[in-house]
């Protein structure tokens, strides 16, 4: 099975007050495609992963990873 | 970003007004005209505020473009309804030659357009939801 793709989008807008629909404009997206990602349910391009992630001003793998890389990270920990 | 959409209502406008204008060229009752062109008025003016699409001031003519995952909606929806529709023509000329007849009639191919149509807009809005 393919390992699910996490985010901390909600902490990271919230953290620069921003919200759905500033960001959604801001990287050139509907609100609907940032309130999708942001529960899990839809997986952005590496291109709008990296412009979100730019807007947040966090490396790529701060704001977007997978889960089982996560879980790797924690045992290794 | 700039939402100026005055070219785009112009331009809808001055569609709408063509196209009431071709109808009446051809002598479409004046109730159809209308009827027609008050739908045409209220999806355009829906559209902006769907949701569905990013407003770009830099297109002022076209200023509505869909994102990557209406993309992604659109692209799946298209497909499963072109799978429906061969799956169902095959079947209709499988049954049909079965028959032992040469043409499929008019009335079954208009039904498997009809259910592509419908496989498309329930797909649309089943990923709508999913994605």
């Amino acid at each position: 099975m393919a390992a699910q793709l996490r985010n901390r989008l909600k902490e990271l807008r919230a953290r620069h007050g921003l919200t759905q629909e500033q960001l959604a404009q801001a990287v050139g997206v509907t609100r609907q495609t940032i309130v999708s990602t942001e529960r899990g349910n839809y997986s952005p391009s590496v291109r709008l992963a990296l412009r979100i992630a730019r807007r947040l001003q966090v490396p790529l793998e701060e704001a977007f990873w997978l889960e089982d890389e996560h879980r790797q990270r924690g045992a290794q920990q | 970003m700039k939402r100026d959409l005055r070219w785009y209502y112009v331009t809808r406008g001055l569609m709408i007004l063509a196209w009431a204008g071709l109808m009446a060229l051809l002598e479409t009752p004046r109730e159809i005209i209308v009827l027609g062109a008050l739908l045409m008025t209220v999806f355009y003016l829906s559209l902006p505020h769907s949701g569905r699409y990013v407003l770009r001031a830099d297109r002022p003519f076209a200023p509505l473009q869909r994102d990557e995952r209406e993309r992604t909606i659109s692209s799946w929806a298209a497909a499963y309804a072109f799978a429906s529709l061969i799956v169902l023509l095959a079947a209709a000329v499988l049954v049909t030659s079965l028959r032992g007849q040469d043409t499929l009639s008019t009335e079954l191919v208009s039904a498997i357009m009809a259910v592509g149509m419908a496989v498309w807009f329930v797909a649309s809005l089943w990923l709508r939801r999913k994605l």
